[in-house]
């Protein structure tokens, strides 16, 4: 039965050499290499709970009066955007859940990319002939950024709403051309044409998913086409992989792994309340809540924002740069500028050009891992920092000393960590040599 | 106005807290329209002397859209002891933005780069708030090319 329906299949379609090599393509085995699974499966959980969303949203910003079951909501005028968020959440079957799994999924997708992109900066992953790769992957994180944005966005409740006339701002702030950017997307200044919402909601349901599920196709068959990166090990080298077969041995297990994210997630949505917005109210111009926060992976976007001392380039009563391109441009331009740049600066820097299989384990290139370490630090400050009115909430500790303590903290803790890893990276290797020393040395006594 | 309709009181304007207003007419989900209200102590003023009069009884109006990234201005900081305290100020809860009702909407925190612009106040017959100009700046966010 089987085997005919494969010889069906394959007299079809001659995918039988291609499905041969899929199920035996072999998986090095290490926990790092699961961050890109994990990210891979939340992506899956995003598209299967928003598909159920969009049959509820309304993306709309045509005003309404809610008249459903919240009491505290009543009369108020809304868009139907936030009156469908609100249903969704209140009255839907399931809605909750799944509107609070999608959020958690959106939460958990970046945070695996993130930690993703660390392993691979960290263990060389990156080198020739991978690059590719690296690049494509990087997009992704930019990609996911804008889409998780517009997805709290759509719901048009305040807390969206300010987040919206921050992006505003900082798309206005651009040098030159700024302002008609900002013109064209919105349609008119701020708060904008009502159209903009439809815009929003094009580019989150279907532009933007589109294009990260068209470069995670490029991603995986770029790396199955030139395989997967392994630690050195015994029988492991630069001309030969070690692992799973993806099946019969890998494939229960990255099933087994699929299931376990999306059971988390769905435990998360369940349990975990993330962004109650009927408790926000709708957005309206005139109106602002305090400890407004955005998800975490804007953080250190507005740390960048809130450390900026208080100045507009201006000559005469001209204005030239106003100052929110400083955090909300600048800044991660710099970032993915800096991570884009990395294969290619490294190269020059090192003079490697050879093929690279073989992971470094981050100890062994203590310069790499240092800059690394204190890069990522850098982004770090600025998002505790970003998080700094909520400490003041916590701990009491004044808002403005926070700042004036982070302003020179974003200068002195990344020297300081990249002085220490490589301390620490070479103490690392050092021990190791003392320990070989030493059990060669009892291997001869015995 | 108020967020009703209603037209606002000079006397509805109470020491130590801020009342959100807006023009007659205007629409309230534009930037221009709406305005942050509040009363200090006409001694402690430091309007410059061109806008000496825009302060009826001490109740100065600002844009309440901040000049950084045109977040609301939802925070009212008013000394509860003299003495000890910070002076009274107008913050923005997105970036802590901070500006000084009593020195014209200067800014004494935050990454603001520009004042925020104020409204001129005149007392009307039957004790109700009228703007007596437009703002004395552009209000909202700002970007190349936009003179201050």
């Amino acid at each position: 039965m089987i085997r005919r329906l494969v010889r069906f299949v394959d007299e079809r379609t001659g995918g039988a050499p291609l499905l041969q090599k899929a199920l035996r393509y072999v998986f090095p085995d290490h926990w790092s290499f699961l961050l890109g699974e994990i990210a891979l499966y939340a992506f899956v959980v995003l598209i299967a709970t928003g598909v159920y969303l969009t049959l509820f949203f309304e993306p709309s910003l045509a005003e309404t009066v809610y008249r459903g079951d919240y009491a505290p909501l009543h009369g108020l005028r809304m868009s139907e955007a936030y009156r469908s968020t609100v249903d969704i959440s209140l009255n839907v079957k399931a809605g909750l859940l799944i509107r609070q799994t999608h959020h958690w999924a959106a939460d958990v997708f970046v945070v695996a990319i993130v930690l993703h992109v660390l392993r691979v900066v960290l263990t060389g992953a990156f080198r020739k002939p991978r690059e590719l790769v690296y690049y494509v992957g990087l997009l992704m994180l930019m990609l996911a950024l804008l889409e998780g944005f517009l997805g709290y966005s759509l719901v048009d409740d305040l807390l969206s709403g300010m987040g919206l006339a921050i992006a505003y701002s900082v798309v206005m702030s651009v040098p030159f051309i700024g302002a008609n950017v900002a013109l064209a997307l919105w349609g008119a200044p701020f708060p904008g044409v009502h159209d903009f919402e439809s815009r929003m909601y094009i580019a989150h349901v279907f532009v933007l998913p589109g294009l990260i599920g068209l470069l995670l196709v490029t991603h995986l068959l770029l790396i199955m086409s030139r395989h997967h990166t392994q630690f050195a090990g015994p029988r492991r080298s630069e001309g030969t992989v070690v692992g799973l077969r993806a099946f019969p041995a890998y494939a229960p297990r990255t099933i087994a792994l699929a299931l376990t994210v999306a059971g988390v997630l769905f435990l998360l949505g369940g349990l975990v309340q993330i962004n109650p917005i009927w408790e926000w109210g709708p957005y309206s111009i005139p109106q602002g809540t305090n400890g407004a926060q955005p998800d975490w992976y804007l953080g250190w976007l507005i740390g960048g924002l809130r450390l900026m001392p208080g100045f507009d380039v201006v000559i005469g009563n001209y204005t030239l740069i106003p100052n929110p391109f400083w955090g909300g441009v600048l800044v991660p331009l710099l970032v993915f500028g800096a991570l884009f740049a990395w294969p290619s600066l490294e190269r020059r820097l090192t003079g490697d050009r050879a093929f690279h299989n073989l992971l470094d384990r981050p100890r062994d290139r203590p310069w790499r891992t240092a800059v690394a370490a204190a890069f990522f630090t850098w982004v770090a400050v600025l998002f505790v920092a970003g998080s700094s009115d909520r400490v003041f909430v916590y701990l009491g500790i004044p808002y403005t000393s926070q700042i004036w303590f982070w302003r020179g903290a974003v200068f002195v803790l990344p020297a300081l960590v990249l002085v220490l890893t490589r301390r620490l990276c070479l103490e690392l290797q050092e021990a190791e040599r003392v320990q070989r020393v030493r059990e060669a040395a009892e291997r001869g006594v015995a | 106005v108020d967020g009703s309709g209603r037209p606002l009181l000079v006397d509805d304007v109470e020491p130590g807290t801020f009342l959100t207003a807006f023009p007659e007419h205007a629409d309230p989900e534009q930037l221009g329209a709406p305005l942050v209200v509040v009363r200090l102590d006409p001694a402690e003023l430091r309007l410059p002397p061109d806008r000496a009069g825009w302060a009826p009884d001490g109740v100065v109006a600002y844009s309440k859209i901040c000049t950084h990234a045109g977040c609301a201005i939802a925070l009212y900081r008013s000394p509860l002891y003299e003495p000890t305290s910070a002076r009274p100020a107008l913050i923005c809860p997105c970036h802590y933005s901070t500006f000084d009702p009593a020195e014209a909407g200067k800014v004494l925190y935050g990454p603001a780069g520009r004042p925020l612009p104020q409204l001129p106040l005149v007392v009307g017959a039957k004790g109700e708030l009228r703007a007596a100009g437009g703002f004395s700046d552009r209000v909202g966010p700002s970007w190349w090319g936009v003179r201050s």
